[in-house]
């Protein structure tokens, strides 16, 4: 009885006042706004202008001119930008074949209960991550020497004879990916540990009293369980080798943008030669759409996986 | 009492001229001048002719703010483009300096430095052209960048050779060299290599009147020659290629250079401060090499004029060089001129400035200066190398900058790998590199 009185007093009170329903109306939108503000400013109006750029003739200092569709014209007439185009599809195509399995294998051996000093296996793998790109690039470069470096010392006690790595046109992108293969590799272990972590140990169990070994244990649970990371990863590394820029540029650095003969030139170093170095901010720009469109369009697909495979 | 009188008269007189001391340090405006450059030397050599330009300039109490930076000429231009201030001085690298042309950047950011210049006879043309649009000079060069032979003797003597007068003697002492994997000098991807060289066998790639030439009748045979030359030295192991950057950065060259797998290098009076001996004077120990010669040893490196041309051309080759130009934003443009002018300008300073930092003067009457030509070098085992450079200094090939220089110099860079691999004939290589030029051009954004 004292309840429904309560709830009868409750609908008696006196209506709020009007500038209170006005800040519950607003409120919400208040609280997203910063959300929104920084996106408009940092990613929207930014995005807008450079699809706008172009189409223009530009180099920030002279007044724009409109320049239809002649830097598209000269970007897809330009070698250097195919050349561009060819590479990252390498560096991609390298990272997903290479630095993802590699990953995975990595992933099960810090994962397994056999390993001792899991801890430090761990922040070892990791350890390049946090390691200053500079720094990794200037050690690599010495090993990469063609007169002194380690690895040509070691192929020359073998018997073979000195690598040019980083001034050949066939080997410079080969030792770019080398950069990037142990660069990454332990981020994306990371990623699978914790997917790996995820699977259930019972589900193992249950395999192993039906009598499956650990391959058939890795194939049959652990793989599909883990689908939804592997696709993640694949996501991020495709994404990530798109817009692949400081480890060519550091990599080559002081000598030609791109390495020698563009050898290891990215989409987005050629970006930056059009932009930064030349100030060609119209041409740039659409280099860089083209870049968006690229990525827009393999994220699509990427998502058109994810459904095929069932995950959201 | 009338002593004390005196003695209190006097004490007046010494506070009043103490006070108006004061006061008159107190009127010294502080003037902080910025100044941003790729090269510590130029730092060092301002800093050491500051006090004397002060003396001149008692209102003023003059301080520096350097910003040392490899891309600084570049960050200055993007600091333009984006609308921000730019320090008052800058030191641009001349290669940098076609980037400048493009969009009246020169005229709008920076002051015309033309009047320093009273007698341009009195300069070497050359280098007045390279800072010079459209009729006005816009930068101070810091050297002549006239290049010699910096080479080790013995192991031209060693294998029975006399040092090259010219370029084909040199690739024909690689025939015997090269098989002993002894290089004489190395070459890079940098399209500035087939530029000087172009420069010196009298070629052009722009005209006085920046019109794109390369491609023409008169300089293409030139470039053919160049490039033939070039790809021949490789292949025979005259020239060893050093790509993608290793020449600057990493123990690559000093390494060669002790290891004696390279015995010499033809490039311009900067290579010796900047690298050749900071390189060979500090070791890098960590990598096992031996030690460059103790002081007061017998060196093991000489200077020589560089090889020409046997077919004609000048007698000396130019690479590199900055120029220091004054921000017309600057509110301290008239006092960065007159330091300027003061610092680079006459035969006392082109000399000072060849004493202190070793860049060899453009002034011509600086070219006798005892300073300079009686300047004997340690590392060089005491030789007067100031003697060398004079002996090519009035020859130095003059090349006339462009907007469009940097698609030049790209397709050249792009190109010289497949020169020195063979796998494009010279012919190839200069009509790819003609074509990149020309289509930047006509792009023209």
């Amino acid at each position: 009885m004292s309840t429904i009185e309560t709830a009868r007093s409750t609908v008696a009170s006196p209506a709020p006042p009007k500038s209170a329903l006005r800040q519950d109306r607003y409120a919400p939108y208040f609280f997203i706004s910063p959300f929104y503000i920084l996106f408009t400013v940092f990613f929207l109006f930014p995005t807008i202008f450079a699809l706008v750029l172009g189409f223009l003739k530009w180099n920030s200092l002279a007044t724009p001119e409109f320049f239809g569709l002649k830097n598209y014209q000269h970007l897809f007439n330009d070698p250097v930008f195919w050349q561009s185009v060819s590479n990252t599809i390498f560096y991609a195509l390298a990272s997903l074949g290479i630095v993802v399995p590699l990953a995975l294998l990595e992933a099960l051996a810090l994962n397994s209960k056999m390993l001792k000093f899991r801890t430090l296996w761990r922040v070892v793998y990791f350890a390049p991550i946090v390691t200053s790109t500079v720094a990794i690039a200037l050690v690599f470069r010495t090993l990469y020497n063609r007169d002194f470096g380690a690895i040509n010392q070691l192929i020359q006690a073998l018997g073979g004879l000195p690598v040019d790595w980083l001034g050949n046109v066939q080997t410079a992108r080969i030792a770019v990916m080398g950069v990037v293969i142990w660069r990454w590799t332990g981020l994306l272990a990371v990623y699978f540990l914790a997917g790996l972590q995820s699977i259930p140990e019972e589900l193992h169990e249950a395999a192993a009293i039906d009598g499956a070994n650990t391959i058939q244990r890795f194939f049959g649970v652990t793989l599909p369980l883990l689908k939804p990371v592997i696709l993640f990863v694949c996501v991020i590394v495709l994404i990530g080798s798109m817009q692949i820029f400081d480890d060519p540029q550091l990599m080559t650095a002081g000598g030609q943008i791109g390495g020698p003969a563009n050898a290891t030139m990215s989409i987005v170093e050629y970006l930056y030669l059009q932009g930064i170095t030349n100030l060609l901010f119209g041409f740039a720009s659409a280099v860089g759409t083209f870049l968006f469109v690229v990525i827009f369009v393999l994220s699509l697909l990427q998502f058109r996986v994810f459904r095929g495979f069932g995950t959201d | 009492m009338k002593s004390i009188k005196t003695v209190a008269l006097l004490l007046l007189s010494l506070s009043l001229l103490g006070l108006n001391g004061l006061t008159a340090a107190y009127a010294q405006k502080e003037v902080k001048i910025s100044a941003w450059t790729a090269d510590q030397l130029y730092v060092d050599y301002f800093k050491t002719r500051t006090d004397e330009f002060q003396k001149a300039h008692s209102d003023v109490k003059i301080t520096w703010d350097f910003v040392v930076k490899p891309d600084a000429p570049a960050a200055v231009l993007q600091a333009i483009a984006a609308g921000e201030t730019i320090p008052d001085m800058v030191g641009m690298e001349r290669k940098q300096f076609s980037n400048y042309m493009k969009s009246d950047i020169l005229e709008k950011n920076f002051v015309d430095l033309t009047d320093l210049i009273k007698d341009p006879s009195q300069y070497s043309s050359a280098k007045l052209a390279i800072y010079t649009y459209k009729g006005k000079l816009y930068a101070l060069e810091s050297q002549l960048a006239a290049s010699v032979f910096y080479y080790q003797p013995k192991i031209y003597k060693d294998n029975g050779l006399e040092v090259p007068k010219t370029w084909e003697e040199m690739v024909a002492d690689g025939d015997k060299l090269g098989p002993k994997g002894i290089a004489q000098d190395f070459v890079t991807d940098d399209g500035d290599i087939f530029h000087m060289m172009l420069h010196q066998r009298g070629g052009l790639v722009f005209d006085k009147d920046g019109k794109f030439v390369l491609g023409d009748a008169t300089n293409r045979p030139l470039a053919v020659e160049v490039a033939t030359l070039l790809q021949k030295g490789v292949k025979n192991g005259t020239f060893t290629p050093v790509l993608g950057g290793d020449v600057w950065n990493g123990a690559t060259i000093p390494t060669l250079y002790r290891s004696g797998k390279l015995l010499g290098t033809v490039m311009p009076d900067w290579w010796s401060s900047c690298c050749l001996q900071p390189w060979l004077k500090a070791p890098p120990k960590a990598l096992g090499t031996e030690q460059a010669p103790a002081e007061g040893a017998p060196t093991v490196w000489a200077v020589g004029v560089p090889p020409v041309w046997k077919a004609g051309g000048h007698k000396t080759l130019t690479w590199g060089g900055t120029g220091w130009a004054v921000s017309s934003q600057s509110p301290n443009a008239a006092l960065a001129k007159e330091f300027l002018a003061f610092a680079y300008l006459g035969e006392e300073s082109q000399a000072q400035k060849y004493v202190a930092i070793n860049n060899f003067p453009w002034m011509l009457a600086a070219y006798k200066d005892p300073r300079v030509i009686g300047l004997a070098d340690p590392f060089f085992g005491g030789q007067k190398i100031g003697e060398i450079y004079a002996q090519v200094a009035d020859d130095v090939p003059t090349w006339y900058p462009s907007p469009f220089l940097a698609g030049f110099y790209k397709g050249a860079g792009d190109n010289l790998p497949g020169l020195f691999n063979g796998s494009i004939t010279p012919d190839q290589f200069v009509d790819a590199v003609v074509k990149v030029t020309q289509d930047g051009i006509d792009f023209g954004n």
